[in-house]
């Protein structure tokens, strides 16, 4: 066991765990912040996307001790930024949801790809979100509402 | 007549269901559905109990307007915890933009009308439940103009009802929830005339989903997001193989992880078990990740019967 200190959405967090566990595991067992989603294990679907320094990070695989001083953004705290807002705006006025599941992770995702390419062409789209899965396969609502969100950015 | 329709309890067919109203004790108008003997002195004007809500109504109107309706079906990305408030809210003639659904607890009247078992499948949600929620919301809506004509000392159809606001013969109006403890006095109509479909106002109409807002924040919970006190957690390790059966299990080094408390073979099935191993643990991590790893030195046994050949 070793103590960390973490900054999850803007906040100071200490922890005390075991090096090898995944951010996954200490942001919804440690700090009971269970909307980021355990999918795979294996970064291999998405669901617990977060942002680590700014970029998109499949949580389940990266160790608190690699953590270090990089700020933690997740889906609780994605609303406060304006880009993370306009892409929430969009999901909901685009009714993207079905079950759900997957969407802390996609939303994480399409905020990295906003952030990094604010109009982003069907291809950017794509690539960018190719890893994150989704068994309602509801794909076509998540294009557009990215494109609807990269409309409402200046 | 459809194989499925063997699950009705007929007990439960036969057995009547009443509505009825009831004050809430936070206040507003509670509709109900009882599946037995409707409670006597319910009828006339006398106030009836209050009522802890829920457990078994599907209507809340809520003294500050908004109407809280329960749904009877899990949503899982089929869309119910819309569609389902929407039939009650169109034949209420209420405003949809104060319409707050609620995934409705464990409870004998939330189970569907036909199969006589909650549950979600099948795509019955609609099939089975459109009448209930239709006569839900038309009697509700029946009780606030009930509620409107006595104080306007009308009749009740010289009463309109729209958005949530009953209108009358001397351009009177009073909202929903100025009625809703007038209308908990009512005595529940026992027949009330459905819409016609040309009269739907959100029923064929494009809403958005009332079930986006928490899945696009976090805040929706799911199975694996619940906490009891002294919970526990299993996970199955699976054979890699349909039909496959443990051959053998080496768990002294997955004993050694903290949170882990049990490793154990359980067949679920007799005959044809493919969920041999269960991993019971206090936290998921990190005993979510045993089955899939190699710290059970798990080998199977996947020829135990003849039928496959890979």
């Amino acid at each position: 066991m070793a103590t960390y200190q973490i900054n999850v959405n803007g906040q100071h967090k200490e922890v005390n765990v075991d090096p090898s566990t995944p951010l996954l595991w200490v942001l919804r067992e440690e700090l009971k912040m269970t909307g980021t989603k355990y999918g795979c294990g294996i970064s291999a679907c998405g669901a617990c996307t977060v942002h680590l320094g700014g970029i998109a990070t499949r949580s389940c695989v990266v160790p608190i001790s690699l953590i270090g001083d990089r700020p933690i953004v997740t889906i609780e705290g994605i609303g406060q930024d304006p880009v993370g807002h306009a892409v929430q705006e969009a999901w909901i006025e685009r009714d993207v949801v079905q079950c759900g599941y997957c969407q802390s992770g996609q939303i994480m995702s399409a905020v990295a790809l906003l952030k990094a390419t604010p109009k982003p062409t069907d291809t950017n789209i794509e690539e960018s979100m190719g890893g994150n899965l989704c068994r309602c396969a509801i794909y076509v609502r998540i294009r557009e509402a990215i494109k609807s969100a990269s409309g409402q950015l200046k | 007549m459809r194989p499925a329709l063997k699950f009705v309890d007929d007990a439960h067919l036969t057995r009547r269901s009443f509505l009825r109203a009831s004050a809430a004790a936070t206040g507003g108008l509670l509709v109900s559905l009882y599946l037995d003997l409707p409670a006597a002195g319910q009828e006339g004007n006398q106030a009836p109990p209050q009522k802890v809500y829920p457990p078994d109504a599907f209507v809340h109107l809520r003294p500050d307007g908004k109407i809280v309706i329960q749904v009877n079906r899990l949503e899982f990305g089929q869309g119910v915890y819309t569609s389902l408030p929407m039939i009650l809210a169109d034949e209420m003639d209420a405003d949809w933009s104060q319409v707050v659904a609620e995934l409705a607890p464990a409870a004998d009247v939330y189970k569907d009308p036909l199969f006589g078992i909650q549950m979600v499948g099948g795509s019955g949600s609609i099939a089975h439940s459109f009448q209930q929620y239709r006569e839900l919301g038309a009697k509700t809506r029946a009780m606030l103009i009930a509620a409107a004509a006595d104080r306007w000392h009308v009749t009740p159809d010289q009463c309109r009802a729209a958005n949530s606001v009953v209108s009358g013969p001397g351009n009177q109006s009073a909202r929903y929830a100025e009625l809703a403890n007038d209308a908990a006095r009512k005595s529940m109509p026992e027949n009330v005339r459905l819409k016609n479909p040309s009269e739907f106002r959100l029923i064929g109409k494009r809403v958005r989903r009332l079930d986006s807002p928490a899945k696009c924040d976090g805040s929706q919970k799911f199975g694996l997001d619940l906490e009891l006190p002294g919970m526990k957690i299993a996970v199955i390790a699976h054979p890699p193989v349909f039909g496959g059966r443990v051959k053998s299990v080496n768990d002294s080094e997955a004993r050694k992880i903290g949170g882990v408390r049990d490793v154990f073979e359980k067949n679920l099935l007799a005959r044809r078990a493919t969920l041999p191993l269960r991993v019971v643990m206090t936290r998921q991590w990190p005993g979510s990740l045993l089955p899939t790893g190699s710290l059970l030195n798990m080998s199977f046994r996947i020829w135990h019967t003849h039928q496959w050949s890979l």
